[in-house]
């Protein structure tokens, strides 16, 4: 990857596709590739999330939604292309990006022998925080997410949802300009759905961007203000909800844009017609 | 459905050595080697039983048997962190019944290195015992028996340690059952040779401790096979036979009870600890651990701390390094020679314990992405890790100098083991930083073998630089340790301690320095590595 020239490249072609009078975009990806042996994953996709949006990022299974975020978020090196987070490239300045963003990875592993308490504290202190600020936020976000209780209670205990909830207020924690979440509302339960879209509405409200990725395009379709559709690696649809829904409910838009898969109708005739 | 699940383990032992790179190639071919050494050493010296006769033959075979049985049975325990086996739990699902899984289980433990080189001991055993009779058939049957016999004890101890190491009630208890069983059989075996050789020196018969020893190992489970080679020997037929049943039960009855306890740590819940819903958090940095810097490095090292007791995977690597350690120490014929010197062996268990820092990544595994998103310099990891593990260090090689200061009734070694253990300690670490950097391996947390380091071979790519750690720092403490030991006078002897922790404060830094300079910049490749699926 070329680092060096990377930014100057992104910053030409943003003055080049936003009016003068536009804020510069929260996320701004150009030319983002990667392969894993022989298999494309991301096949140079360009892609700008207007500051202070909610974001959504849909895509079938393997259509490059994980590595995309992960390569967002420095997580994992890309073979090609530039990724500029709140102005700073996350490349070449990794620091600086991250100190500015705030990830939720979909499978979330954590150290989950401490406890939610500890795990806020050393996010805090990794981030070499001020301990009372870490302490007020933590006593915060863990009320409003409802883990208050459980804020004793190692994080293997943690149900799905309350996994899910302790990694956002992680996130969270040192108050990031840019969010992204990786599948967010998966295997979550609707009681904590509902806490957990209420902190990201409160987040985008405050100016801040929240990205993220799911499968659930009834969620997306309620939350996101602009949505892009990633097939194969690929960009195929990208706007706001409205202009990519052209007054139809998203799900159907995506399943044409992405095609319909197999037929599941024919075949397997055997389902169900024996235990062996 | 057997040679099913050994084609399975053959198929992951392969895929393991090629996602493990160099590191997995070399680690096999070294620890191939070594198998072949020690299945051709111990084989060699059963075939010198066809010398002996009658009763010392079957003898001399039931004790072989019963080392045997024993490794395997405590192997697990002693090399933490270092096995790789078939993971039970992924095939709970499957529709199959402990009579079609467990004979599967039991021949894919036995496909590894251990297998490899019991099976050479026991062709030892076999050329040694052999009659030339059709009772042949009986001594290759006993054979068999022991070979079934070992893995399947291997199996069910460590499957009910695992259980054990997850329960508040029973973890304390499974912490210590292997250790303190190695360091009985440690003494026991040094009482029992000193009996034999003061007896022989006295009457010149063996002492009455020695014959009781003798007759003790016939009456462990391994002890039927053995009697059933004997007496195949011997040509007593009814014998041979009696005793191979007694070997076939044992092996049916030890496979049994593991299916059993297989069955209960499969279904049962873990309890993770002692910090339950509803308890008042507690702050991450410990009390007692004020001195901890702020920031990055005391996080990270305030984590590991909490996590070694938690962690039921690092309570048990912990616990082991550290005992096995204190096994040469605490043996008689240690602390019967040696006078004060004898103290400088406090430096033991501070080599083991940071020799065991081969891997300083493996446990964080996938959840190190936390702190790869917040960025920050890389070293600072490394060094709060190394903290956390003097911290436990410093007190243990303290108790130990004090304990062996006293039982020695000479404390004017004290300082100098002091000295020799920062050599070793700083030597060690230093060199599984830079192992731990270069060959990370992410350790899997199996519900069914806290000892696991993935079925997929990697295991050999983890047991591969952690004894090569071990044999270059050996060889780079001889120089400070000898002089220390032979050093006389009070004014060498300091001088040279000053040199020793020197020197160890020195390599520490080296490779720490060396552990985060590679870093830079690469910290999403050492996530990657971790982030590998066993």
């Amino acid at each position: 990857m070329d680092e060096g020239r990377a930014p100057r490249r992104a910053r030409r072609h943003l003055a080049r596709s936003e009016p003068a009078w536009a804020p510069p975009p929260a996320v701004s990806i150009r030319g983002l590739e990667k392969r894993f042996g022989s298999k494309v994953a991301v096949a140079g996709i360009d892609l700008d999330v207007p500051a202070g949006s909610f974001f959504g990022l849909v895509g079938p299974n393997g259509a490059g939604k994980t590595t995309s975020l992960r390569m967002a978020t420095a997580l994992l090196r890309p073979d090609r292309g530039t990724v500029v987070v709140d102005g700073v490239n996350v490349w070449s300045d990794p620091n600086t990006a991250k100190a500015r963003m705030g990830v939720l990875p979909e499978d979330n592993r954590l150290f989950d022998r401490l406890t939610g308490w500890e795990l806020l504290t050393y996010n805090g202190m990794l981030r070499s925080m001020d301990a009372g600020t870490v302490s007020a936020r933590a006593r915060e976000l863990l009320d409003v997410l409802g883990l208050a209780e459980a804020a004793g209670t190692m994080v293997v205990d943690y149900s799905q949802g309350m996994r899910k909830k302790i990694g956002l207020a992680c996130a969270l924690l040192h108050a990031p300009r840019v969010l992204f979440l990786d599948e967010p509302f998966e295997s979550v339960d609707p009681v904590s759905a509902r806490a957990i879209r209420t902190v990201l509405t409160r987040y985008t409200g405050n100016g801040a961007t929240v990205v993220f990725s799911s499968h659930v395009m009834d969620t997306v379709e309620k939350l996101c203000d602009h949505v892009a559709v990633l097939h194969a690696g690929r960009i195929v649809a990208n706007g706001t909800t409205a202009d990519v829904r052209g007054g139809r409910p998203l799900e159907d838009v995506f399943v044409e844009l992405v095609g319909a898969g197999p037929d599941a109708g024919g075949g397997l005739s055997w389902l169900g017609s024996s235990s062996g | 459905m057997a040679w099913v699940l050994v084609r399975l383990k053959f198929v992951l032992l392969r895929a393991g050595l090629r996602t493990a790179g160099i590191q997995g190639t070399l680690g096999a071919v070294f620890a191939l080697v070594l198998a072949l050494a020690i299945g051709a050493l111990a084989g060699g010296l059963f075939l010198a039983v066809r010398l002996l006769e009658g009763r010392d033959a079957t003898d001399a075979t039931a004790g072989g048997f019963a080392l045997l049985f024993l490794v395997w049975s405590l192997g697990p325990v002693i090399t933490a962190g270092a096995e790789g086996t078939l993971e039970p739990h992924r095939l709970s699902l499957f529709p199959l019944s402990a009579r079609q899984l467990l004979p599967g289980l039991l021949l894919a433990a036995l496909v590894g290195f251990g297998g490899v080189a019991t099976v050479l001991i026991l062709v030892g055993a076999i050329i040694g015992m052999a009659p030339a009779s059709p009772l042949v058939l009986v001594t290759l049957a006993a054979a068999v028996c022991q070979l079934l016999l070992c893995a399947a004890m291997s199996r069910l101890l460590a499957t009910a340690i695992s259980g054990a190491a997850r329960s508040r009630r029973w973890r304390d208890l499974a912490l210590i059952i292997g250790p303190v069983t190695a360091l009985a059989l440690n003494v026991g075996l040094q009482f029992v040779s000193r009996s034999f050789q003061d007896g022989q020196v006295v009457s010149g018969r063996p002492s009455p401790v020695f014959e009781t020893a003798r007759a003790f190992v016939r009456f462990l489970p391994s002890g039927p096979a053995a009697l059933a080679m004997g007496n195949a020997r011997e040509g007593r037929t009814l014998l041979a036979l009696i005793s191979l049943a007694g070997a076939i039960t044992l092996v049916v009855a030890v496979t049994a009870l593991w299916g059993r306890t297989l069955r209960r740590v499969l279904t049962s819940a873990p309890v993770s600890g002692s910090l339950q819903s509803g308890a008042a958090p507690r702050a991450l940095v410990p009390a007692w651990a004020p001195f901890l810097p702020r920031g990055r490095v005391g996080a990270v090292a305030a984590k590991e701390l909490r996590l070694t007791w938690r962690d039921p995977r690092q309570r048990v690597a912990a616990f082991s390094s550290v005992f096995a350690g204190a096994i040469p120490l605490i043996s008689l014929r240690v602390l019967s020679i040696g006078g004060g010197r004898l103290v400088l062996l406090a430096a033991v268990p501070a080599f083991l314990f940071g020799a065991s820092a081969c891997n300083q990544y493996g446990f964080d595994g996938p959840a190190h992405w936390t702190n790869v998103v917040v960025g920050g310099r890389s070293g600072d990891d490394i060094l709060g890790k190394n903290i956390a593990r003097t911290v436990v260090a410093a007190p243990l090689v303290v108790v130990v100098a004090s304990a062996l200061s006293l039982l020695a009734g000479d404390g004017s070694y004290f300082l100098a083991a002091i000295a020799l253990a920062v050599a070793a300690f700083g030597i060690t670490l230093g060199l599984g930083n830079i192992v731990s950097v270069v060959a990370p391996i992410a350790l899997p947390d199996s519900p069914t073998n806290v000892f696991s380091s993935g079925n997929t071979g990697q295991g050999l790519a983890a047991t591969g630089p952690a004894i090569g750690v071990l044999l270059v720092a050996a060889v780079l403490m001889v120089p400070l340790a000898l002089p220390l030991a032979l050093a006389g006078a009070p004014g060498a002897r300091a001088a040279i301690s000053l040199v020793a922790a020197a020197v160890g404060a020195g390599a520490w830094y080296l490779g720490w320095r060396s552990a985060a300079s590679r870093l830079v910049g690469r910290e999403p490749e050492l996530l990657a590595r971790l982030e590998k699926r066993d």
